[in-house]
């Protein structure tokens, strides 16, 4: 008989690609230190990938995680993680994206799937409840994403099946090659496709028939129906409801928040934009609005272009990053163009953030005349012409000509080129980085300290650029800082960064959105919601601060996989050159710039809050122990990278 | 008598409806034993709210049949839809 946890699927499924051998594990005896989801897969990365291991050694882990309150009708619990060692910064690789496939993995009783090992040939894993089975994948290798999902739906025959896969890209061990699900739905960052790749993994798919049950169901319906209402009452998500993640492109411009031009600048040309607005899209190009598993955000949209080059697509929505991603960043005056460009990344299984940087890199190489057509295969790469732009996504994500290179991304590519293209690199801990930063200091910080290599999504924050409408009572509650300063300030932000990196290791590891948290707008829901409606679920009962203690946690067995893996220290967590020694070239906050002594003051914040040290930025024992992870600081001690 | 009005126009494919409805039925979660089946097409485009009602027996599966929500005070899956793609259409209901 099966031991009765609630809130979760109950066991680990474990794959070993080399040997085909599958078995299972019971999942509680991690939940109550690292409750799940992100939490769970980086314990157990950090356990059985050691450093001497490289991202596409077969020893490397490739681990699928859902959430403690996937499956439950706790709002937006639909998402799922993957973690593996990096093939971009050969450190912590991790990314959370929604869909339907992680409660379908745990309706089939499965929390998380380990793979280890390389397979053979190319193979697919099926799983249906209990009946688990490595299938050939011989005749779907090669495929993009959205044919493998018709294809596996036809093999398996049924096609409400889900599926988590990867395209081209990760085939071809593309450095920004993502895993996608339901077509759209992708785990983008860090190059976690490519680790699927390296194993010959095609796809996952699952058919799950189970239930999850919660501890308590009556208390937990009292608390998931009070955060329904938040959810729906707030303002901010029904920005979301309506345009997607777009709705605030025109104030984020203002805020000279858009990159440009390989960020020299960020500010795009306000008539530019004004055709590239979210009402244009909403009105000329949206077919239907649609959500994921129990979200009421339903933030994803469907477009169709019935007229031009790109004429007969029909593919869920673009997010905010894309427009950043393929208009400003590359200056690209078409508005549909963001839809081709965004279809083309989830077809061929790239990281829309990742490539685009990449090539930003490339077309600002062009222009300075580093690169030109010989090394291009021709082509003319002009800020702009969306057409190059189609073409050298394909050359990625198949290695051709130029793409060879640029596959490697661009820290890698300018290693390549030489000649002066290295100071163009836009990166973070060997990531391409996509965010525009002199202009937010908090979201700056956010984005270079976070351990996968940049991003917005672990510590970065948004309540500085609403500064004026927050009352200091609610700072005060909300973060413990008497006032949130304006984005220009550098005052108070490391606390705020603190806050949304435990937060956001408690939102990977429930598998939750977070867009229904404080991280989108402070009127939604916090540690003090999410550990409610976790005490009902699992009949463990937690404390709001517990909680984010459980985040700090998590956030340091990932510091700890970094210095371990990658050896990265205080120097990684500058931002790129260019942000601190070139101004913003033009728009309402032209001359504004990263200033490295005030970055340095902050980080030294930064590190006190969380019991690290100022002058490395390494962590400490009693930081470690004060957080149960004496064994951690035991081998960070033998590789002298702690400090007692 | 009350009957449930749908409109797959409005319904954004998010099978809160069936979460909603498992646990109405057992206080579990569990979307396969629902009264109704949300269908996504496969481009994601068209969806289709499907009851019990209407299914084939190979269809219904391990579902449970609609009872409308006996005892609660408004039908779980109208509650949760946020955005009313299906609704109570006369009083009484529950
Ligand atoms: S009325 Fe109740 S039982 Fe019927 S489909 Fe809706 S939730 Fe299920
Ligand atoms: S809850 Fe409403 S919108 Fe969501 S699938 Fe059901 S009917 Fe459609």
């Amino acid at each position: 008989m099966k031991e009765k946890h609630f809130s979760l699927g109950g066991e680990i499924l474990r794959v070993d690609l080399t040997s085909g051998e599958i078995w299972t594990e019971p999942t509680a005896k991690y939940s109550a230190k690292l409750l799940g989801g992100r939490g769970v897969d980086e314990w157990i990365l950090y356990h059985e990938v050691k450093p001497a291991v490289t991202p596409f050694d077969p020893a490397n882990r490739l681990i699928f995680g859902t959430g403690v309150l996937v499956g439950t009708l706790a709002p937006c619990a639909t998402r799922h993680s993957i973690e593996a060692k990096s093939p971009v910064t050969g450190g912590i690789g991790s990314g959370n994206s929604c869909g339907f496939f992680s409660p379908e993995l745990k309706f089939a009783g499965y929390d998380h799937i380990v793979f280890q090992g390389k397979s053979r040939a190319p193979v697919y894993l099926w799983i249906d409840d209990q009946h688990v089975e490595i299938r050939d994948a011989s005749h779907i290798w090669g495929k993009t994403t959205w044919d493998t999902d018709g294809l596996i739906k036809e093999d398996i025959g049924d096609k409400r099946i889900q599926i988590a896969c990867i395209g081209p890209g990760g085939e071809n061990l593309v450095k920004s090659a993502c895993i996608i699900a339901n077509r759209a739905r992708a785990v983008g960052r860090c190059g976690l496709g490519a680790v699927m790749g390296s194993k010959n993994l095609k796809a996952v798919a699952v058919r799950g028939s189970g239930s999850i049950e919660v501890a308590h169901p009556n208390r937990f319906m009292e608390e998931v129906d009070k955060a329904w209402e938040r959810v729906r009452a707030s303002p901010r998500a029904d920005s979301l409801r309506t345009f997607g993640t777009y709705g605030r492109a025109l104030a984020l411009n203002e805020a000279c928040l858009s990159p440009v031009r390989n960020f020299q600048a960020d500010f795009w040309d306000p008539q530019k934009l004004k055709k590239a607005t979210p009402d244009f899209y909403k009105n000329e190009y949206e077919v239907k609005r649609q959500g994921y598993f129990a979200c009421p955000l339903y933030c994803s949209h469907v477009y169709r272009i019935e007229r031009g080059p790109y004429a007969g697509l029909v593919c869920e929505g673009f997010e905010f990053n894309d427009v950043w991603n393929f208009l400003n960043r590359l200056d690209i005056d078409y508005p549909p163009a963001v839809i081709k460009l965004h279809s083309l990344c989830n077809e061929y299984g790239l990281d829309q953030d990742s490539s685009s940087c990449t090539i930003a890199w490339a077309f600002e190489c062009y222009q300075r005349g580093i690169i030109a057509e010989k090394d291009t295969d021709g082509l003319k790469l002009e800020w702009g012409d969306h057409s190059v732009v189609v073409e050298l996504l394909r050359k990625m994500a198949y290695r051709e000509g130029i793409g060879e290179i640029l596959a490697e991304g661009s820290k890698r590519a300018s290693e390549l080129v030489g000649k002066g293209s290295e100071k163009y690199v836009i990166c973070l801990k060997g990531q391409d980085s996509m965010e525009a930063m002199r202009a937010a200091k908090g979201w700056a910080l956010g984005c270079c300290v976070s351990p996968r290599g940049g991003t917005h999504t672990r510590g970065a924050n948004l309540v500085e650029l609403s500064h004026e409408i927050i009352p200091p009572e609610v700072a005060q509650k909300v973060w413990g800082i008497p006032k949130v300063e304006g984005p220009l300030s550098y005052e108070n932000k490391a606390k705020l960064v603190v806050y949304y990196e435990r937060l956001q290791a408690i939102l990977d590891s429930l598998g939750v959105c977070m867009f229904t948290s404080t991280w989108w707008s402070p009127d939604l829901l916090g540690p003090e919601e999410y550990a409610r409606i976790y005490s009902a679920a699992t009949g463990r009962e937690i404390s709001g601060e517990e909680l984010m203690i459980v985040g700090e946690r998590i956030h340091n067995v990932e510091k700890a996989f970094n210095t371990l893996h990658a050896s990265f220290g205080r120097e990684d967590d500058y931002p790129p050159t260019r942000f601190l020694e070139e101004p913003i070239s033009s728009g309402p906050l032209e001359g504004e710039r990263l200033l490295a002594d005030k970055w340095g003051q902050m980080l030294n914040e930064y590190y006190e809050l969380h019991g690290w040290d100022k002058e490395t930025g390494w962590q400490t024992r009693r930081c470690l122990e004060d957080l149960q992870l004496g064994e951690i600081a035991d081998e960070l001690q033998v590789t002298g990278r702690l400090i007692s | 008598m009350c009957y449930l009005r749908v409109d797959n126009e409005k319904c954004v494919g998010c099978k809160t409806c069936e979460v909603a409805c498992s646990y109405h039925h057992e206080k579990i979660f569990s979307p396969r034993i629902a009264s109704l089946e949300i269908r996504r097409e496969d481009n994601e485009v068209g969806v289709s709210i499907i009851f019990f009602e209407h299914m084939t027996s190979e269809e219904r599966g391990k579902r449970l049949p609609c009872d409308l929500c006996k005892g609660e005070a408004l039908p779980l899956c109208v509650k949760y839809c946020p955005v009313e793609a299906i609704t109570v259409q006369e009083a009484g209901c529950g």
